[in-house]
């Protein structure tokens, strides 16, 4: 009986370190992945920077090396 | 009665062994959340058509469509000074649950304005209603990081601005996306992404209400004791917000912040049409809105960076970097044009870390005014000093708009004219580092009755344990 007690006493805070992780997972990942979501928009609608120029400027000097 | 107490501040007192790091995704929720005013431009074409649409005459202009963004950054900087104090007595899980109504309704007001075509509805619900929650919910949050993490303040409350920054990357795909799946050939679909997005944002902040924690009074982050002899500009007592009125430390941090801010939204206003006419022919809409994202990276990792930068070399040094680094920017800019060094990688990476320093001025400021005054009164000090930014929200596209028609009437090319733009940018950011320059610790008068313990300032009381008020501030 003694033994038992020993080892729920035991295992409650590690249940609640257990608990306590978990909730910190989800909490970040609520907000994690909608944020995630709008970098990656916005990562998306970056890219024409990098090819529409450089495509035009071939376009108006060709041979041009840049 | 059960609700209210829930919201009370009382409530919201953290248990021992709370995780603190729980803290910072509320925080976010909120500020995700309100960040959508920077994306309050996706509406503005809509907006322009509603009438168009049904065959009919008479749709609002962009300009007058653009007012309801101006109504409510000015409401944001006037509701944290009126409601700093507030949000001290009544804590943060009240204060965020308003901001959540308010956020929320404002875009419940603003769709009945589009469905009535009444845009004194979407001015009254978007820029006063919308504006009240956007103040309180970027006020409480800042407010409660700032005292959970007392050893980390500037990475903290970064954390959570970083968020505002971000929440213009979610709003806009998202109001994009929900106006696409709700336009008819009678409708643009900006009432209905309204109402969509009240409901949404509503929910979302609500994570933040049941979440937010304050810690208690005696609590501290395990391992940690306040430096007793730390920075000169770091003070361990606390300034009455009615005395920091009264101090030039207050005025001088108000020029820093809007210096700073002014400086940051002249690129920011202008940012799409001043890469193509400085590099006319080689870039072109799709790419300027490319650029226009790569800046929302750059202010929202700016925000992270230079506020948690700032813990390991101080707030004065983290201000000095943006004002010398920024007047030699903005100086140089107008020489990456194609006329010149024609050089679009070094044109995008200098207007990036210019930008990244205009947020990093948001995330930084609230430390520095920990720093300065305390963390007792921090609401209703740092709310007052959020007025700069109603002021450069207002006064920044002004200027720059009249700068820049004011050259092209005399004559000069678009181009030339935003370089003239820039040197004004320049010298405004010279401004800021003279006022910056003169921040010196808050003298030991100031404190007055005020002045307590740091480790008694950091809890969730308000509990004064006097110390020697003539003792100064270090």
């Amino acid at each position: 009986m003694s033994d038992q007690r020993t080892s729920a006493d035991s295992d409650s805070p590690l249940r609640a370190r257990g608990t306590q992780c978990a909730a910190l997972v989800i909490a970040w990942a609520i907000v994690g992945v909608p944020a995630g979501w709008g970098v990656a928009q916005t990562v998306r609608k970056s890219v024409p920077l990098f090819t529409a120029p450089a495509a035009s400027h071939a376009a108006t000097q060709p041979g041009a090396s840049r | 009665m059960g609700s209210a107490s829930f919201l009370g501040k009382e409530a919201s007192v953290a248990p021992a062994g709370y995780n603190r790091w729980l803290v910072p995704p509320a925080a976010l929720a909120i500020h995700l959340s309100i960040g959508q005013v920077y994306a309050y431009s996706v509406f503005k074409l809509p907006l322009t058509q509603v009438l168009a649409v049904k065959g009919q005459t008479g749709d609002w202009t962009q300009g007058q469509v653009a007012v309801m963004f101006s109504i409510a950054i000015a409401v944001l900087g006037l509701s944290t000074a009126i409601f700093g104090g507030w949000l001290e007595r009544a804590g943060p899980r009240m204060a965020m649950f308003v901001a959540a109504i308010c956020f929320g309704s404002g875009f419940l007001v603003s769709a009945l304005g589009v469905k009535t075509h009444q845009i004194w509805l979407i001015y009254l619900g978007y820029g006063v209603v919308g504006g009240v929650g956007l103040g309180l919910g970027y006020l409480a949050p800042v407010a409660t990081l700032i005292r959970w993490f007392p050893d980390r303040p500037g990475m903290a409350t970064g954390l959570a601005i970083m968020g505002f920054g971000g929440g213009g990357m979610i709003g806009s795909p998202l109001a994009i996306n929900l106006m696409q799946h709700f336009r008819s050939p009678h409708s643009v679909g900006a009432a209905e992404a309204m109402v969509a997005m009240g409901i949404i944002y509503f929910c979302f902040m609500m994570f933040g209400v049941f979440t937010v924690r304050i810690p208690a009074p005696d609590w501290k982050p395990a391992g940690w004791t306040p430096a007793a002899k730390s920075s000169a500009m770091i003070t361990t007592g606390n300034v009455p917000a009615k005395a920091a009125m009264r101090t030039p430390q207050f005025y001088l941090q108000w020029l820093v912040l809007c210096t700073n801010t002014t400086a940051g939204i002249g690129i920011l206003e202008q940012a799409s049409p001043m890469i193509q006419e400085m590099f006319r022919g080689r870039v072109f809409e799709a790419a300027a809105g490319g650029f226009v994202g790569i800046l929302s990276l750059f202010n929202m990792a700016g925000r992270f960076f230079w506020s948690s930068t700032s813990d390991y070399i101080g707030r004065k040094a983290t201000f000095m970097t943006f004002f010398l680094l920024g007047i030699a920017l903005y100086a140089l800019v107008p020489s990456t044009a194609a006329n010149k060094w024609d050089s679009i990688l070094l044109f995008v990476a200098m207007c990036g870390v210019l930008i990244s320093m205009y947020g990093g001025g948001f995330a930084t400021l609230p430390a520095y005014v920990r720093d300065l005054f305390g963390a007792k009164d921090f609401g209703p000090i740092y709310g007052r000093l959020l007025t700069a930014w109603s002021v450069a929200g207002v006064a920044g596209p002004l200027l720059v708009n009249y700068i820049r028609r004011y050259r092209i009437d005399h004559g000069v090319s678009p181009a030339d004219a935003y370089s003239t733009v820039l040197y004004v940018m320049s010298g405004i950011l010279a401004i800021g580092f003279i006022a910056n320059l003169l921040i010196r610790p808050v003298s030991g008068k100031a404190y007055g009755q005020g002045r307590m313990s740091e480790a008694a300032a950091l809890g969730a009381g308000r509990m004064p344990l006097p110390v020697d008020p003539n003792t100064p501030a270090r």
